[in-house]
């Protein structure tokens, strides 16, 4: 009867703690901004988000980082959403390839987290592979230590804070460039 | 004849004093006076291989630590990306480029603003160079440590300008028990480069100094 008793609480446990650790994981939509960006213009080429570097799953202990296929859903999304290009791929061919590289998710330690994100962008015509746009863009996004009851919320809120600002900062830098 | 007092020098020496501090907490004249560029204007900053004396360089080479000692562009490297990162900086390396002959302090050292830009990557617009002025270590029974003296300079590649620089000195100390300390971390380890951890703590030292970039958000 003892047995069964412990039996099911380290399964409740088990049960709780798989909800809580699925909860604190980073989501693709988290790290889209929340409203479509608006553009001075649209630039008539066809884009095609390359694969992304530089990512990889969260690491016990470590900063909380972001996934290849993570960042480059997002990305993919955004510029969608944003309609800058007249159009968004992500495999054949397309006018523009864009590539990423995530440079590095770091953090510096506290209740309020605050994290950055550094991502280099540039873009190649594929038919030269002449890279004729390149642009680093640095991020940050504090949380308040009660703006979630959770630290691992805090943490998660502050790298996709973050990464939104990456992307519409990275949004606003195309509109403006000089590209031909 | 223009003639001042000496109360009256004093009071424009004392202006130009805290003038010079005032503009001097964004920004460093460029050391051949042909003005300066702020820091927030900064985007991109290259980073150059680490420049050491030139008879420093085939000595500390020759020692056991030599493998470690071929990595330790990038270990600095990322120590700095998540140091400015945080400040509102973007490290990036050199693409397309090979470093020229006779990369030694003395050497760049000599050299004016424009020279060095003239050497530096071409597609850069901000170029960092990290100079090792000074390293040795001790090592006795139950106790090591090592010294390093290390600055550093930001150029504006374009103008020739110095943007920022600084100089510091970075002292690493183990003893034996904390070799043995698990808790200790990497740099406690038993194969811990001790100069590494000197010019690692030196640089962060150095680098702790650059302002945060004001557009930042």
């Amino acid at each position: 009867m003892e047995n069964r008793r412990y039996r099911h609480t380290t399964y409740l446990l088990l049960v709780i703690l798989t909800l809580a650790l699925a909860g604190c994981s980073i989501k693709t939509e988290g790290l889209i901004p929340d409203q479509p960006i608006k553009t001075a213009r649209q630039i008539d080429k066809t884009v095609k988000v390359m694969e992304v570097e530089g990512g990889h799953a969260s690491k016990f202990g470590r900063e909380a980082y972001i996934t290849n296929e993570q960042y480059r859903d997002a990305l993919l999304q955004t510029l969608m959403d944003a309609n800058i290009f007249s159009s968004v791929v992500n495999s054949g061919n397309a006018d523009w390839n864009l590539h990423s590289e995530i440079i590095t998710i770091t953090t510096e330690a506290g209740v309020s987290p605050t994290y950055a994100i550094v991502v280099q962008y540039w873009l190649v015509d594929p038919r030269t592979g002449e890279e004729f746009w390149r642009k680093g863009i640095n991020t940050r996004h504090h949380v308040n230590w009660n703006e979630a009851f959770a630290g691992g919320t805090r943490i998660i809120m502050a790298v996709e804070g973050a990464t939104k600002k990456n992307l519409t900062q990275l949004v606003q830098a195309l509109s403006i460039a000089d590209l031909h | 004849m223009f003639f001042m007092t000496f109360p009256c020098r004093s009071t424009v020496a004392l202006i130009l004093a805290i003038t010079l501090l005032l503009t001097g907490a964004d920004s460093i004249a460029a050391a051949d006076g042909t003005g300066s560029i702020p820091l927030n204007e900064v985007d991109t900053i290259t980073i150059l291989p680490i420049v050491f004396p030139a008879d420093q360089t085939a000595a500390d080479r020759s020692e056991n630590l030599e493998s470690l000692y071929g990595k330790l562009d990038d270990y600095i490297y990322k120590a700095l990306l998540r140091k400015l990162a945080m400040k509102g900086y973007v490290l990036d390396k050199p693409r397309g480029w090979s470093v020229p002959d006779d990369w030694s302090v003395e050497r760049l050292k000599s050299l004016t603003p424009q020279e060095l830009a003239e050497i530096a990557p071409a597609n850069a617009s901000y170029v960092a160079l990290l100079f090792v002025e000074q390293i040795a270590s001790s090592n006795q029974a139950v106790h090591s440590s090592a010294d390093a003296v290390v600055s550093a300079m930001i150029l504006h590649r374009n103008s020739g300008s110095v943007v920022w620089q600084k100089g510091t000195e970075g002292e690493f100390s183990e003893h034996i028990l904390q070799i043995f300390n698990p808790l200790s971390g990497p740099l406690g380890m038993l194969l811990t480069p001790d100069k590494h951890a000197a010019i690692e703590t030196a640089f962060g030292k150095l680098f702790a100094g650059l302002p945060e970039k004001k557009t930042y958000r």
